[in-house]
């Protein structure tokens, strides 16, 4: 028979062997929690790229494309996630350095953002319904948004934001349009601002890509 | 005077088999019937459970739980695989045998098992035969253990425990998933699915083989209990059961760690809807939860004497004769060729009914091999 002395030789219904078996345990569990307590939340996934980071549902399809045509670069572009079912949500993600403005536009956030419904009016899409500026922050970063509505078929609402991040040097811009039932497309979800609030809670503006 | 006091130590009567563990095995693996028989012949069927990270929307509540009860068998199954290692190997040193015999006897066992899987058990569900099931991942879990065996039952607890806890954190990202050996790799250590045909894997060894050191520990400890003890055991087994299935509900609702599958919304479908490829926490604490309440029971027909009576003695016997009865029932409950697809589908009634005449067939099937088996152990001690 095994002669076995110290903890290691006694058998595990031995409390003191018990005890000390699990405090190894939830000290590795532990750890582990909080070495892992940044990743993105459990159903969704986490983009990081281009500079920044955003969490989105795992549900969703997401692409990244050029601004205004073309492909993605450091210095301009969009990540744009859809996810559409018996609902319809979209949200993105817009970067681009303040010299990519036209030189009639101040390097504001506020021209920034009037820069981003020019751009969109010109690939004939049709806002409506702009809504009043009102702001909030992201990464300690004055962020100012307002609500829109997009003319389809149907009216679509969005909310969109832009704000300077001067780690990056780049204005970034978060917009989210969603539906909330397909098949009723007047009605509206009271909740779209939290919703956009929440998008732009996950943003991390000059995350390591 | 003088007084002389003597102490009488009553024997410590051992325990070589135990019935309540076959009960529970028996119950698992009729369950396990039932899903393989609705696998082959039932249109709407569950499956892949964290492989996709929905639940089927077609499927209606019948249909889901009818998949749902399944999520017994394979832990229970692989749970009561490592306690029934530790009886056997402790069983095998107490009548003498070298640790050399043992060890080559757990390998040979174990690829035997990895045989029957490419053999028998891959083309009965059609899959390829480098297809990684609950038998290979058993087998290759026991070469493992004629290793393992000689470490501390503390440590095969502790490393268990910290398999099962923590695995979701596992990133064997640095193995290319475009390059076959290292795809089948991360497929059988950590990431079941099946994009790439042959490499199938639904039973990753991590981490199985963690639910396999617990039976183990569990087993070890099991062996050295006085057989008298064995009644006390009902109410702890009871407790630990009802706690594991409330604390699934608790991890549930927390929606967060535990969980390899988000609930997406508060419909039961969708929170009894858990990850088994790989087992997630709530997945496990639902399965042994369940288990430790059949062993319970099985305590309490073996205090009643009931172990051979009618339905229970059938329980028993499926339990005592587990891999004939897994290789038997999947060819008897198919019904067909390997590759010949499905004629028709039958509905949850009539497979009902199939399913009921499969278990009278093989309990007659089991009982007989048994006697069998009685006749020639050394021929058949590997089934």
């Amino acid at each position: 028979m095994e002669n076995k002395t110290g903890i290691l030789g006694n058998p595990l219904s031995s409390l003191k062997v018990l005890l000390v078996s699990l405090i190894v345990v939830g000290f590795v569990t532990g750890g582990n929690l909080w070495l892992h307590r940044g990743d993105a939340p459990l159903g969704e996934a986490r983009y990081s790229g281009y500079g920044f980071s955003i969490d989105y549902s795992s549900m969703m399809q997401v692409q990244e494309m050029g601004l205004t045509g073309g492909v993605a670069t450091e210095s301009i572009g969009m990540v744009q996630g859809r996810m559409e079912g018996r609902s319809l949500e979209q949200f993105g993600v817009m970067w681009f350095k303040p010299d990519q403005l036209p030189s009639h536009y101040d390097s504001s956030p506020r021209d920034a953002l009037k820069n981003v419904f020019d751009t969109i009016a010109s690939s004939g899409t049709v806002i409506t319904n702009i809504g009043e500026e009102t702001s909030t922050t992201v990464n300690d970063h004055n962020v100012i948004y307002q609500n829109f509505d997009i003319e389809d078929e149907v009216t679509i609402p969005g909310v969109i934001g832009v704000w300077y991040c001067k780690e990056s040097d780049m204005f970034m811009v978060l917009y989210l349009v969603h539906l909330p039932d397909l098949e009723q497309p007047d009605l509206h979800s009271p909740e779209l601002v939290n919703m956009w609030l929440d998008y732009l809670d996950t943003v991390s503006c000059h995350a390591s890509s | 005077m003088q007084h002389t006091v003597q102490t009488q130590t009553a024997p410590v009567k051992q325990v070589s088999r135990l019935h309540f563990i076959d009960f529970a095995r028996g119950i698992v693996m009729i369950i396990m019937a039932w899903d393989h028989v609705s696998g082959f012949w039932m249109e709407l069927h569950g499956g892949f459970e964290g492989i996709f990270p929905f639940r089927n929307p077609s499927l209606d509540l019948t249909h889901f739980l009818a998949r749902f009860v399944s999520h017994w068998c394979a832990p229970t199954f692989v749970f009561l695989s490592g306690v029934s290692l530790a009886f056997s190997v402790r069983n095998r040193i107490r009548r003498g045998q070298s640790e050399l015999d043992i060890t080559l006897h757990i390998i040979k066992r174990g690829l035997i098992l990895l045989l029957f899987e490419a053999l028998l058990v891959s083309p009965a569900f059609d899959l390829p035969y480098l297809y990684f099931g609950v038998i290979a991942a058993i087998g290759v879990s026991l070469i493992m253990f004629s290793l393992l065996r000689k470490v501390p039952p503390a440590i095969i607890f502790i490393v268990s425990m910290i398999i099962i806890l923590n695995h979701q954190w596992l990133d064997l990202s640095f193995l290319s998933m475009d390059v076959a050996w290292s795809h089948y790799l991360r497929r059988i250590l950590h990431e079941p699915g099946f994009s790439w045909r042959p490499y199938f894997a639904l039973y990753p060894l991590i981490p199985w083989i963690g639910v396999m050191g617990l039976g183990w520990v569990t087993g070890d400890h099991l062996h050295g209990m006085d057989s008298e003890k064995i009644p006390k055991l009902k109410l702890p087994l009871l407790a630990a059961g009802a706690s594991s299935v409330l604390l699934f509900f608790v991890v549930r609702w927390l929606n967060g760690y535990g969980n390899l599958v988000y609930r997406w919304s508060g419909d039961i479908m969708d929170w009894l809807y858990i990850s088994k490829y790989p087992p997630s926490i709530s997945y496990l604490l639902w399965s042994l939860g369940g288990m430790c309440i059949f062993l319970a029971i099985g305590i309490m027909l073996q205090e009643r004497d009931w172990s051979n009576l009618n339905l229970s003695g059938v329980v028993h016997t499926f339990g005592r004769t587990p891999l004939f009865f897994y290789l038997t029932h999947l060819w008897l409950y198919r019904l067909r060729l390997p590759r010949v697809p499905v004629p028709y589908h039958l509905d949850l009634f009539r497979t009902l009914g199939l399913w009921l005449i499969g278990l009278a067939v093989l309990w007659q099937l089991c009982s007989r091999y048994e006697k069998i088996k009685r006749r020639y152990p050394r021929f058949l001690q590997y089934i």
